[in-house]
């Protein structure tokens, strides 16, 4: 039982805390963030909105999972029913399954290819083959139909998924914090390989356009005027949200194998200051510098125009080894072997909070339970990975890993201040700690964290076209109306900027009809995991355990 | 690279090296407690 599971040292706990929120964002999308958001200026809000609502939803995280822990719980809709006596705070808490299962099916599908990707790198294939021909073969997207199984594709899935299920079989210390020791000192070693090779770069020499340092520059030269533009603001709060893997339920549950005076303090801090450092000093110095050196400064500003250095790094970078002569095809495994540390560490952080909720609440042991949730990651990961071309892939990104994310954490910010109660919930973040936590963070964690995730969620809501929120008050003002974009939650629902809403299209089935059919299945997924917390609860009324 | 930039980047790799560094010095330092069962 996971009553008895323990981690086996405080450092591994704190590695696996920090692999989980080291993921491929720390070094696709940071960058690329940044750059694109007033540069160094962008740090400025960034830092802010780590101190201000990064760090106090981590401490808060930890608490609701430690508390959890001391009740025998280990997964989100058991530690919520113990903050408070209504009823409903434990269907909150089914967030915390399904955000775990559904996202860990499409993230297992993104590790696959860094998997494919190191396999390839050896190999040799980009010698010969462009990554920008390569991957949307491998994805199925050239496929004529849209039904087209890439089975090379679903083979790497597989093989990712019973490697997570086979380390998460393994138990708490034994798999889950073995892999964090091993993997995120890798992780480290191979990032700073490719930062001293990459900032080392002379303009003129193999294929060498422009200093590396033009990219560092990209990265870091600061845009004042951002910091009074609200849309720098914004993806600085969404940037640190999403880097910190909070409103997950993952946190909780590491948390939850704690004793009951064990440090959070300074377990939550160091985690979160190590993905911080990986991602601003390791992942902004990383793909933008190595990419400006072999493509120019123009051509790297327009890849990462989106705000996302996803192209750069699957679709541009395989190829920039090339110039590497002999350490190319160990540059490549390099890359995407430090991308799959980072994935795999937060995909088994994924896995716990579901093998904790079947063993806890159906008495499942812990290898069952571990094939089970293999079993439900491949079924709903098999629906991403074939109908990857229609949408479904982005349709799992959106709802579960963006959406639902913000909704619990939103939810849970507010339970812990105002019906748990913030008296009780600072004795629970400060007992046992081993630093001292100023007591402005008091205040900050009742009023201004709840405050900022409130922020960032009606942010996602109503996200104007281009993200320009300047424009949009001008158009709202004028008469113009409001223009969604086409990812924000109301243009999702609306599907905006799809051209005309149809299912059916010359007798053959359109994106939309996928999406929607997506939406329908995630929604499903929700209203099971519900209804087994709603079976659990009523076994624990019948034995008389409520 | 421009003065700010160096500027921008020496000063936020400073603050969170310390704290990182800082911290994980002390997780290392710091005795686990076994004394209570929870």
């Amino acid at each position: 039982m996971t009553q008895t599971e323990r981690w086996g040292t405080r450092v591994g706990l704190v590695l696996a805390m920090a692999g989980n929120a080291v993921g491929l964002g720390n070094f696709l999308r940071f960058p690329a963030q940044a750059a694109q958001n007033g540069g160094g200026a962008f740090l400025i809000p960034y830092l802010v909105s780590f101190l201000l609502m990064g760090i106090p939803l981590l401490w808060v995280e930890w608490a609701i999972g430690r508390h959890g822990g001391q009740f025998g719980h280990h997964s989100t809709p058991g530690m919520l029913d113990r903050l408070g006596r209504y009823r409903w705070l434990k269907y909150l808490g089914v967030f915390g399954l399904f955000t775990n299962l559904t996202v860990a099916a499409y993230y297992c599908y993104i590790e696959s290819w860094t998997l494919a990707y190191v396999w390839h790198s050896l190999k040799g294939t980009f010698r010969s083959t462009e990554a920008t021909e390569f991957f949307p073969e491998y994805l199925g997207v050239t496929e004529a139909s849209m039904f087209a199984l890439p089975v090379e594709a679903l083979l790497f899935f597989v093989i990712t998924l019973a490697l997570n299920v086979w380390i998460l079989s393994r138990g708490l210390a034994k798999g889950i914090e073995l892999a964090a020791k091993i993997g995120m000192p890798l992780l480290l070693l191979f990032a700073v390989i490719l930062v001293v090779r990459g900032l080392t770069l002379e303009p003129g020499v193999g294929g060498v356009v422009e200093s590396p340092l033009s990219g560092l520059n990209f990265v870091w030269n600061p845009d004042l005027s951002g910091l009074t533009n609200p849309t720098t603001w914004l993806a600085a709060a969404g940037q640190i949200f999403f880097t910190l893997s909070v409103g997950m339920g993952s946190i909780h549950c590491y948390a939850s194998y704690l004793r009951r005076n064990d440090d959070i303090a300074l377990n939550a801090s160091s985690a979160g200051w190590l993905n911080e450092m990986v991602e601003v000093v390791l992942g902004g110095s990383l793909l933008i510098p190595i990419a400006t050196a072999y493509l120019g400064l123009a051509a790297v500003q327009s890849a990462t125009a989106g705000g996302s250095g996803f192209a750069l790094g699957f679709l541009t970078l395989p190829s920039l080894f090339n110039h590497w002569g002999w350490f190319a095809p160990i540059a490549g495994a390099i890359w995407f072997g430090l991308l799959f540390f980072a994935g795999i560490t937060s995909s088994l952080a994924m896995g716990q909070p579901i093998l904790a909720f079947l063993e806890d609440e159906f008495g499942i042991a812990r290898r069952k339970a571990a094939l089970l949730f293999g079993a439900v990651v491949f079924a709903l990961g098999f629906v991403c990975v074939w109908l990857y071309p229609g949408g479904a892939f982005d349709e799992f990104d959106f709802w579960t890993g963006t959406f639902a994310l913000v909704v619990f954490a939103l939810g849970e910010a507010f339970i812990f201040s105002f019906i748990f109660g913030i008296d009780k919930g600072w004795d629970e973040i400060t007992r046992g700690a081993d630093i001292s936590i100023p007591r402005f963070f008091r205040f900050v964690i009742r009023w201004i964290t709840p405050l900022f995730i409130l922020v960032v969620f009606i942010a996602a809501m109503i996200k104007p076209e281009g993200a320009d929120w300047g424009a949009a008050l001008a158009g709202l003002t004028s008469g113009d109306g409001w223009s969604f974009a086409s990812d924000s939650v109301i243009g999702k629902v609306l599907h905006s900027g799809e051209g005309e809403y149809r299912w059916i299209e010359n007798g053959q089935p359109t994106a939309a009809m996928i999406q929607d059919l997506t939406r329908l299945l995630l929604l499903a997924v929700f209203t099971v995991c519900a209804f087994l917390v709603w079976l659990a609860w009523k076994h624990k009324r019948e034995r008389g355990d409520q | 690279m421009t003065g700010a930039a160096w500027i921008m980047l020496i000063a936020t790799w400073s603050i969170i090296l310390f704290f990182t560094i800082r911290y994980f010095l002390l997780v290392l330092r710091k005795p686990e407690r076994k004394d209570d069962r929870g």
